[in-house]
């Protein structure tokens, strides 16, 4: 049975519906691998065996009745551990919630619950989801399951290990300024950021609300698009939520991509990029030329920028948004404290690591005197010229495409003297998207001493089909 | 000019104050040094240097700080500037930065 944990979701609705195998098979072979491998490479903070097996055993009734679901019924996933699950703990990797269990569903959660999909747990993330390489865990770090000297990305990185060494079909992440996309480019794997939203955030706990987004990690492209085809609506708990025009998903998955016009960005080459990346880029561009893609340049001269704009936003937004995990509502409480104030201090001075208070300070440090006028309303100056220099790009072009990350996995604790330097090398390419809202989606391309190099893409708001088409095409031609 | 920041400007216990945290002795020093190259890092990467030693934002050569309206930012920062105004912020819920190092302040 070890076989078919490596099968795509349609692979898995077409044996379950032939009867081949049962969900409570599936379910379990899941299971056992779960807990052959996790003690290793620490994906899973949560295994939630006995609810997971019992929606399968429901799932199995289902489609006994004839009343199967559509093609997630039954599929077993994943998700990150800062997604509200119900009955589950919801510890976001920090002490500061290290026992907190969830009184809720967070919206995804429920529509997967509604489409048949099996929750087997939860998976290991940054504190707060604050980080690159899941390395300022509460749990340890998740490892990387292609080489487990190497982080596995962060802050999804639970989430793509567990996609990437089989011990789910998929997995929901979350992506603040990468989150999903540069986890799924160090694992192999898809990693999709949909557009700010297209799918309901309520039940994630928030890091930076304007930037925050619940994404998909899978095997394919086409298991991404039946996940976010499951999970985009219009959620009236969610004010920031969108109605996703679902029909523009209808139709066959990958569409004709000739004629389609995909564009590189100039200021890219400009960046510390490695040599095997920018090999890696030039040979997506050629693969997109030979399907019949016109691909074009464009320039966004803020690039350079963006990182410095997304760290400044993210952490002010931090600074304000985990201010509710004070020790009275959510979380640990310090004990032996003699005020109201000792104990909100204490409690959050206990809780909390320190990536996340490093992150916290320096956003309350840059709302704060002539740093606010210096830093943070710079910062969304230039948030709102990368959102025209990006608008001026579509007007040209239907994609943007660009490395995922400067290079592949580094080694946990590589930069664990720099790790902000760290931070900023491999999150600037994917802070574009992050700052406008758009979608992105990022894919394997190549690799280097056997470790994968990922691509993206980034498409316009709401047109998550044309993403799917092209990084279909594109992940089969370069495979 | 590009400005430097060094760690000496820095009061790293009054910012830990100002989101209810304290800092040990041992964690001070690395704080004020990673915090002082995140300051640095942003101010020279939002920042750059004209010909005529004027300080621009380093987007488009032609536009300075000036060109720049203001309600630019707002459209983009409503979310977080909400927060900054919310009821918790206001009655002392939300552990909002005040002036830090500095008398009275903006805030």
């Amino acid at each position: 049975m070890s076989d078919i944990l490596k099968r795509s979701i349609s692979e898995h609705a077409t044996a379950l519906a032939k009867k081949e195998y049962s969900s409570v098979d599936l379910t379990g072979v899941f299971l056992e691998r779960i807990e052959r491998e996790n003690s290793e490479i620490n994906a899973y903070i949560t295994v939630a065996r006995e609810s997971a097996l019992a929606s399968a055993r429901e799932s199995d009734e289902r489609r006994a009745c004839g009343e199967a679901r559509g093609a997630l019924d039954g599929i077993p996933y994943a998700a990150k551990d800062n997604i509200a699950v119900r009955g589950l703990r919801l510890s976001c990797a920090s002490r500061m919630l290290e026992n907190y269990v969830s009184p809720y569903d967070a919206s995804v959660i429920s529509s997967l619950r509604d489409a048949g999909a099996v929750l087997l747990g939860k998976t290991n993330l940054d504190e707060f989801a604050m980080g690159t390489g899941t390395e300022s865990s509460h749990f340890g770090r998740a490892k990387n399951p292609l080489d487990t000297d190497r982080v596995s990305g962060g802050s999804s990185g639970g989430s793509a290990a567990a996609v990437a060494a089989d011990l789910c079909s998929f997995a929901l992440g979350s992506d603040t300024g990468g989150s999903v996309r540069q986890p799924a480019a160090f694992c192999g794997i898809i990693g999709l950021r949909p557009t700010y939203s297209a799918l309901s955030r309520m039940g994630l706990v928030g890091f930076a609300p304007s930037l925050d987004t619940i994404g998909i990690i899978s095997r394919t492209v086409g298991d991404c698009a039946t996940v976010f085809r499951a999970t985009a609506k219009r959620d009236p708990l969610d004010s920031t939520s969108a109605h996703f025009p679902t029909e523009s998903l209808n139709g066959a998955l990958p569409a004709d991509i000739r004629g389609k016009r995909i564009a590189l960005i100039r200021e890219v080459m400009e960046l510390d990029i490695s040599e095997g990346q920018r090999i890696a880029h030039s040979r997506a561009a050629d693969a997109l030329r030979e399907l019949g893609a016109e691909v074009i340049e464009v320039s966004v001269p803020s690039l350079r920028a963006s990182y410095a704009t997304y760290y400044a936003i993210s952490s002010a937004e931090a600074s304000s948004n985990l201010a509710r995990f004070d020790g009275v509502r959510y979380g640990m409480r310090a004990d032996d404290t003699e005020s109201l104030e000792e104990m909100y201090v204490k409690s959050r001075s206990l809780g909390f690591g320190d990536e996340v208070k490093r992150r916290m300070m320096f956003g309350a440090l840059i709302l704060s005197g002539d740093y606010k006028k210096d830093i943070y309303e710079n910062a969304l100056r230039t948030r709102a010229r990368i959102n025209a220099e990006l608008a001026e790009a579509f007007s040209v072009a239907d994609l943007l495409m660009l490395p995922t990350s400067s290079g592949y996995a580094y080694r946990a604790g590589e930069f664990k003297d720099g790790l902000f330097d760290a931070h900023a090398k491999d999150d600037l390419l994917c802070t574009l998207s992050s700052l406008s809202g758009l979608p992105s989606i990022s894919l394997p391309c190549s690799t280097v001493r056997k470790l994968p190099l990922g691509i993206q893409l980034i498409g316009r708001a709401f047109e998550e089909k044309t993403l799917f088409d092209v990084a279909a095409h594109l992940q089969c031609a370069l495979n | 000019m590009i400005k430097k920041y060094s760690q000496d400007e820095l009061d790293l216990d009054a910012i830990a104050s100002s989101v209810k945290l304290e800092l040990r002795e041992s964690q001070k020093q690395s704080f004020a040094k990673d915090i002082c190259d995140m300051l640095n890092y942003c101010y020279e990467n939002l920042f750059c240097e004209s010909a005529d030693g004027t300080l621009e934002l380093s987007l488009r050569a032609s536009k300075t700080l000036g060109e720049l309206r203001d309600d630019e930012a707002v459209e983009c920062g409503c979310i977080a500037q909400m927060l900054d105004n919310s009821p918790l912020v206001q009655n002392g819920m939300i552990a909002v930065p005040k002036a830090i190092g500095s008398e009275g302040g903006d805030e």
